[in-house]
């Protein structure tokens, strides 16, 4: 156990410590890539992947900064960041996810096609898996695409599907051959302009629109838009997977939402009262072990050591810390803990309702805590899964 | 950067492995626990062999000079074989009370025999020094049934004598967990002259520290029986048949495994966390040591409590293996501070 950096990093920390600290008023100005602000959203990001603190081992080519892997650098600009309590650029699933893929199953023109805009926050991606018959049973998709000579037609509709409104793209999985589960899935890329597509805004128990439905009418697609394979959709998609898994449990939004705890029991005179300090103090031993878990994972791979079950575990610990967290804070405030964004009395705008329940949607989303349980157990422990029912109905 | 064990710590936990599949086997454990005062002599000698109780001891007092991240691989071995010895009380509390506590004379005498096994020292608190006299009565008192000598901590002056002295009573107390036995010392008249009294005052800051090694360790140590009693379960689920079906294909049956494993492999980092800390003498130690603690006992308990469940009425035999570490875990949750009161120390400790 050892947990010096040699100089190089810690040089590196200083770095990104003083940029930070300069810089942290643009930063704070950066902040709504789906709205007014997106042209300073995009020039912030922009900078980052200049200075190579985020894309940081995309290859130049690509738009990236073109480091070799490092992930003890990695792990020192996201300390830095959340200590300065600023992301560390954007987060949304165009970078978390498809980049990270398309890297892995894209072909070269796509990928210098797609990745360079993706990152700078230039392209903005939605997600295109589940439909209303296929949530947690996404094998079942049924959006058709149907080849047309150098073309596919879609028709279907998916839900879920966050920044829909504001996506320039669509990365998704679609149904190529109905004689086979899995083997009949296809992942495919479309513009959001195309026409046949119709996007409808689903309101959200928290009042927001952060859903949508998405319509497919004889949408045509190039035959070049499919990533990987025809028929290879569900290898490239369930791979967009884990990294969504390793996106949803990081421990930044955790700590924020911890520090603004203890804010919040100091504001409301409950910091001393028993209780609740008790609360906080289970809170932190599992933010605690949770961020530590994370240090732990960094090892692993750095010794090309494969983590089995201890990675499959950080979206399940995560997701259900960050509700646990703004519970608290809720019932710290009490009735002002219920008041809704725009009313009076309310504090910190509403915030912590408004995350409580997208945390509670996040519990879901992602593969649903249940379906996490079953990774767990099946691929982390190796218990048996569950026998298919003797006459299961043909999908599609 | 390594967090975790090293290669070399990976050894020493491997060869710590090894040795207790030959000297605690699950069948050894149950032979002791059978037998007045579950003392496994031959354990002793082989952890002894092995350098294991004297990972504490500096090098020049015949240990091996390591740190509490070396005992605390050990310690969570002991725990997930639910082992017959008290490791926390005789290679961490007991040496590091006489480190702080003896002069080099002192030191030299004392720590070699633990390091060795030749003296197991066990420790006593709760009675008092008076007209020349030790008296009081000394309950709950762990590791005295394996040890061969008492150190007796009044305010931080400490003397040893051995177990077998005139005037010291021991009464064994049986608590649930039959691996690891607590006593009731009592002390009636002894001469305060007859025992020998280590020469410095240990400060109200070292015995905390003490405190948090112990912590640490008894973290660890629920941490292993907690691992043991998941892979018991899981074995368990994958093999037993119910309507037709193996039980670990029902969700709610691989749920209760999946709850479990999430929430006590997060723990095995905490742990590894706060025996490097107490080594390196971080500043985060005052809190981050009692919240380990409290961390393994609230998991503790629930890892054990679903463990059992998956082996439905067998889990609640005496012939099922899975009471040992439901057992361990519910000894280790008293010990060293209730979770309650450590989340407060560790409240405390932050506003400090």
């Amino acid at each position: 156990m050892d947990l010096e950096l040699s100089e190089q990093y810690e040089s590196l920390r200083m770095e990104v410590r003083d940029f930070l600290q300069v810089n942290r008023a643009q930063a704070l100005a950066a902040r709504d890539l789906y709205g007014e602000g997106r042209d300073r959203a995009v020039a912030w990001q922009t900078i980052l992947v200049e200075k190579g603190f985020v894309a940081r081992t995309l290859p130049k080519h690509f738009g990236g900064f073109g480091a070799e892997p490092d992930l003890l650098e990695t792990m020192v600009i996201q300390q830095e960041f959340a200590r300065a309590k600023l992301p560390l650029g954007l987060s949304n699933q165009g970078i978390d996810m498809f980049v990270p893929t398309l890297l892995v199953f894209g072909t070269e023109e796509q990928q210098e096609r797609y990745i360079g805009p993706t990152i700078r926050g230039e392209m903005i991606w939605c997600q295109g898996y589940s439909e209303p018959g296929s949530g947690s049973d996404l094998a079942s998709l049924r959006t058709r695409a149907v080849r047309q000579g150098d073309r596919y037609v879609i028709n279907g509709q998916k839900i879920w599907t966050s920044t829909a409104k504001q996506a320039d793209m669509m990365f998704a999985l679609v149904r190529t051959d109905t004689a086979h589960k899995h083997a009949g899935i296809s992942y495919i890329v479309l513009s959001m302009d195309t026409p046949g597509i119709d996007v409808r805004p689903l309101m959200t128990m928290n009042g927001e629109a952060s859903f949508n439905e998405v319509f497919f009418t004889d949408v045509e697609v190039p035959c070049e838009n499919v990533v990987g394979e025809e028929g290879q959709g569900w290898n490239v998609g369930t791979t967009t997977l884990k990294f969504e898994r390793g996106m949803l449990g990081r421990p930044e939004l955790s700590e924020r939402l911890y520090l603004g705890c203890v804010d919040i029991l100091e504001r409301v005179g409950l910091k001393n009262n028993g209780a609740f300090r008790d609360r906080l103090m289970r809170l932190q031993a599992r933010l605690l072990a949770h961020k530590l878990h994370g240090m732990r994972l960094v090892t692993d791979r750095l010794e090309n050591r494969d983590s089995g079950v201890s990675s499959l575990i950080v979206k399940l610990n995560g997701c259900q810390l960050n509700y646990d967290l703004c519970a608290l804070a809720i019932d710290a405030m009490g009735e002002r803990g219920v008041l809704r964004f725009g009313s009076k009395h309310v504090e910190d705008g509403g915030s912590w309702q408004t995350t409580h329940m997208y945390s509670l949607g996040l519990i879901i989303g992602g593969g649903t805590a249940q379906i996490q349980k079953n990774i767990i157990s099946e691929a982390g422990l190796g218990m048996p899964r569950e026998p298919k029912p003797a006459k299961a109905p043909r999908s599609a | 950067m390594e967090f975790g064990p090293s290669k070399a710590q990976r050894l020493l936990r491997d060869a710590t492995v090894d040795l207790l599949k030959q000297s605690a086997s699950v069948e050894r454990v149950r032979e002791i626990m059978e037998t007045e005062t579950a003392v496994d002599d031959e354990l002793k000698a082989a952890l002894a062999d092995q350098g294991a109780l004297g990972l504490l001891v500096s090098e020049r007092y015949g240990g091996s000079g390591l740190g509490l991240f070396e005992t605390v691989l050990v310690a969570q071995e002991l725990g997930r074989n639910a082992a017959p010895f008290d490791l926390t009380t005789a290679s961490v509390i007991a040496p590091l009370l006489i480190e702080a506590a003896g002069d080099h004379a002192q030191r030299e005498q004392w720590l070699n025999k633990v390091a060795s096994g030749e003296e197991i020292v066990a420790v006593v608190r709760g009675v008092k020094e008076g007209g020349g006299r030790f008296i009081g009565v000394s309950s709950y008192a762990a590791g005295v049934n394996q040890a061969t000598s008492l150190l007796v901590e009044v305010g931080g002056r400490c003397w040893l004598l051995p177990v077998a002295t005139q005037g010291v009573t021991v009464e064994q107390l049986n608590t649930i967990d039959e691996t690891r036995r607590w006593s009731e010392v009592t002390f009636d008249g002894v001469a305060v002259s007859d025992c020998e009294r280590l020469t410095n005052r240990v400060s109200s800051q070292e015995l905390s520290r003490v405190a948090q090694a112990g912590q640490i360790a008894t973290a660890a140590d629920s941490l292993g029986a907690c691992y043991r009693g998941i892979e018991v379960a899981v074995e368990y689920a994958k093999g037993r048949e119910q309507f037709g079906r193996i039980i670990g294909s029902f969700q709610a049956v691989k749920h209760l495994c999946a709850e479990m494993i999430a929430d006590v492999d997060p723990l095995q980092s905490l742990v590894w966390y706060a025996a490097y800390a107490w080594d390196e003498r971080q500043d985060d130690i005052h809190h981050v040591a009692p919240l380990c603690k409290a961390h393994s006992a609230e998991i503790g308990y629930d890892c054990v409590t679903k463990a059992t469940q998956v082996f439905g009425g067998v889990g609640f035999t005496w012939e099922c293996d899975m009471h040992l570490y439901f057992k361990r875990v519910q000894v280790d949750r008293q010990l060293f501070g209730r979770p309650e009161e450590l989340r407060e120390q560790a409240a405390m400790a932050q506003s400090a």
